[in-house]
């Protein structure tokens, strides 16, 4: 057999992908959610501070540098048209031409107005319509304002070097201070107008003392309300997507543990969930696929052994034939007869395995069926090598389960074949049916009981759930015993893990099924898919052994009078 | 084995495809002395010999070539209602089981089979079937010999006993499996119907008024055993 270089065991793993499973579920409380996530959103609003402040500082940088070189901004044309500006004789001004020019390039016009509120200079662009403040009143509401007319307009008093607008953004580098005091004097002031729409005037307003030192707390109240709320919305969000996510990634753990899902497609996740139902309908079908194969070998295997069985049967019973011959006959025959149960056996368990088997559920009484099956039983065997006793405790004889007669059939017979297998030289064997406390004995969950959330449905009574079935208080046991040759510890303990399906058999002994083979895997698939489980004990080698079938005492079965 | 009664005479028909099971078949009836047999490989040619023999019973295969032995019963029983038939068959699924008995055959027994236990089970049908064939339905036993028919008991020294109506109930429920074990439980079912919970006690005391009837010494039976735990079985002295 071929083999990977890091064989799987697959037992061990889907035991990883139950623990994995848990793990997840164990962290997703809400409080250990939100807590995860808060310091995350924390993480995050640093780096956006950070960010935010790096940018802050390289943008103000830039300005500033850009600043001075920006000779079209209002404090930097004021402060060249003032330094431009030559008196003249008679207290008028005259701009220097290249400054007219540029000033016209622009489309700016401006005017110069002295202390006593009349204009002494206007540039040379200056619209003849233009209505020029003739008042403190007009000039002061220019200033506030900063339109004249429709334009935007600035006014600039040498005497601060500065706007008299809060609207001035820009101020100038202290070295250039005062610049043009020496040619227009402190107690004028400039006008310029720019074309309408070339700048964004924002207008000034005002707080009182008090409510503007609330305004910084208010900012924060403000700050930290719009946190809470993005918080919250990432919070909903990554819990939305841990929802969606979840059905998904569960089925993905189920699919690892070989049970079959089918999720809701719907949402953002539909193709996902679509994927996933495609690779379990995959498993199924090879489930399936492989089931009906063993299925079609037993089916065809029939014809052929009836020919083996039919002929040795026929040399075995004529008495024509020679004593050695006949015996040598019936030796084929009960060989025959043992691959006829195996194949039977295999057949069975595979359909078991990949739940192909339907599982009837009749009322019947064990006590019945155990002495049907132990009849058939000594009907077949040769007193002179076995005895069989069938001890039915009173309790027990009016129990009624409810159970596939021919599988639990099965499962006896099996057990009382197994004792025969291994004791060629002969053994008692003793049947005993009765009624046991069941504290000890931890009972499978079975499809049989929906109640149990991770355990119901197909395949859960393969691998079992140990919190499961747990809580009978009593149990009903058929136990095969024999004085045979026995097991020691170290087998016991084998036999009680062993395997618990075909693909597990296959991987733990790849030399056919091991001592105890096929009968006792196919006895542990019926006692699990009827709720109950089944117990090996042996005193040690030489000493006996005996199996027990223990099944919960409930609603499913009771006394009846 | 080598009886001869005309229940040996009866016609049958035995349908398989397999030629090897056809060869098993015929050797086994002709060796227990059915002198009067019928085969057929498929669907098409079982009702022709049919038609042409008008078997007293026929032995199906359910899966043929052309067709299935469930169909095959139903046209069988179509032109001859009360025609008793038996399946033999790798099939061994329950619902199988199931759907050839709700047919209404006889029998139903899976492959692989022993030769004797068709033997067995083909002539329990023909008797139950043409019981005017059969004979006598006598049962000779160690001490007697009993009359079936009429429920009487014929002891070695001439006197005889009338069975009760449960005692030759029992009886036959016996006769049926003689040489095997009966489970207490398939006697009280027998006797009393599915029902029978706690009727074990009534069961032993009608195995002992049997036993008064039958056995030279009923506190040491001979014919009529106790299987401890589990239930009784019928000796039966080897028929002549």
């Amino acid at each position: 057999m071929k083999r990977t270089d890091t064989p799987v065991n697959p037992v061990q793993a889907r035991t990883d992908a139950r623990e994995r499973r848990r793990r997840r579920r164990g962290r997703s409380g809400l409080a250990g959610f939100i807590g995860k996530y808060f310091l995350l959103f924390s993480a995050l609003m640093v780096v956006m501070v950070v960010v935010d402040f790096v940018l802050y500082v390289a943008i103000s940088l830039y300005a500033m540098q850009g600043g001075a070189d920006d000779v079209t901004g209002p404090t930097q044309l004021s402060t060249r048209i003032c330094s431009a500006l030559e008196p003249q004789e008679d207290g008028s001004f005259d701009l220097a031409p290249e400054m007219e020019q540029r000033l016209d390039r622009e489309g700016v016009w401006g005017f110069l107005m002295a202390a006593d509120g009349s204009v002494v200079w206007t540039s040379k662009g200056t619209p003849a319509d233009a209505v020029l403040p003739d008042s403190a009143q007009d000039i002061a509401l220019v200033a506030h304002y900063g339109t004249l007319g429709s334009n935007p307009a600035f006014v600039y008093t040498p005497a601060n070097n500065d706007l008299i607008s809060s609207s001035g953004a820009e101020s100038l580098p202290s070295d250039d201070s005062l610049v043009g005091i020496e040619n227009v004097g402190t107690d004028t002031l400039l006008v310029l107008v720019y074309p309408q729409g070339s700048r964004v005037i924002f207008p000034t307003t005002s707080f009182s003392s008090s409510s503007f030192g609330a305004i910084g707390l208010c900012i924060a109240v403000i700050l930290l309300v719009d946190l809470a709320i993005l918080f919250i919305a990432y919070v909903v969000s990554r819990r939305s997507i841990f929802r969606g996510i979840r059905p998904v990634s569960e089925g993905i753990g189920k699919l690892a543990q070989g049970e079959p899902v089918r999720l809701d497609a719907h949402g953002d996740l539909a193709d996902i969930a679509d994927d996933v139902n495609a690779a379990s309908d995959i498993i199924c079908a090879k489930d399936a696929a492989r089931a009906n194969w063993i299925s079609g070998v037993s089916h065809d295997i029939r014809t052929p052994l009836s020919m083996v069985m039919g002929y040795a049967d026929r040399i075995a019973e004529n008495p024509a034939v020679p004593e050695r011959s006949r015996t040598e006959a019936s030796i084929i025959r009960a060989q025959s007869m043992k691959m006829r149960d195996l194949v039977e056996d295999l057949n069975l368990a595979s359909k078991l395995e990949y739940d192909l088997q339907p599982v009837g559920s009749d009322p019947l009484s064990p006590a019945a069926l155990v002495r049907a099956t132990a009849a058939e039983f000594m009907d077949a065997t040769d007193p002179a090598l076995y005895s069989l006793d069938v001890d039915v405790d009173p309790r027990a004889q009016h129990v009624v389960f409810e159970a596939d007669r021919r599988l639990l059939g099965r499962a006896v017979r099996n057990l009382l074949q197994n004792a025969v297998s291994h004791n060629p030289q002969g053994c008692s064997i003793v049947v005993s049916l009765g009624i046991a406390d069941a504290s000890g004995i931890d009972f499978p969950a079975s499809p049989r009981n929906a109640s149990q959330p991770n355990c119901a449905g197909r395949k859960a009574w393969q691998h079992g759930c140990s919190s499961g079935y747990g809580s009978a208080s009593t149990a009903w046991y058929v136990r095969v015993s024999d004085d045979g040759v026995g097991v020691d510890a170290a087998e016991l303990v084998v036999l009680q893990n062993g395997p618990a399906s075909l693909g597990d058999a296959a991987q733990q002994c790849g030399d056919g099924f091991a001592s105890h083979g096929l009968g006792l895997l196919l006895v542990r698939g019926i006692a699990r898919v009827h709720g109950g489980t089944v117990l090996f004990a042996s005193e040690g080698k030489g000493r006996g052994f005996s199996a027990t079938l223990a099944f919960p005492l409930d609603a499913t079965s009771q006394y009846r009078p | 084995m080598e009886r001869h009664d005309r229940i040996h005479e009866k016609c049958l028909l035995v349908v398989d495809d397999a030629p090897e099971i056809r060869a098993l078949v015929r050797s086994v009836l002709e060796d227990a002395g059915y002198t009067n047999l019928a085969f057929a490989a498929d669907h098409a040619q079982a009702l022709a010999q049919f038609q042409q023999f008008r078997p007293d019973f026929a032995l199906l295969d359910v899966m043929l070539p052309d067709g299935d032995g469930f169909t095959l019963a139903c046209e069988m029983r179509a032109m001859d209602p009360g025609l008793p038939l038996m399946f033999l068959t790798a099939k061994d699924q329950p619902e199988d089981r199931l759907s050839g008995l709700t047919l209404g055959a006889d029998d139903y027994l899976v492959k692989p089979f022993l030769p004797q236990e068709l033997l067995l089970r083909i002539g329990a049908i023909l008797r139950r079937c043409y019981p005017e064939d059969a004979g006598g339905n006598e049962l000779s036993l160690a001490a007697c010999t009993v009359d079936l028919d009429n429920a009487e008991v014929i002891r070695s020294d001439g006197t005889t006993a009338q069975l009760t109506a449960k005692e030759h109930t029992l009886l036959s429920a016996l006769a049926r499996n003689a040489g095997r074990i009966v489970t207490m439980d398939a006697l009280c079912e027998e006797l009393w119907g599915p029902a029978y919970f706690g009727c074990e006690n009534s069961l032993m005391t009608h195995v002992r008024r049997l036993r008064e009837k039958i056995e030279a010494n009923p506190s040491k039976p001979e014919s009529l055993v106790t299987v401890k735990g589990l239930g009784y079985r019928l000796a039966v002295k080897k028929r002549a």
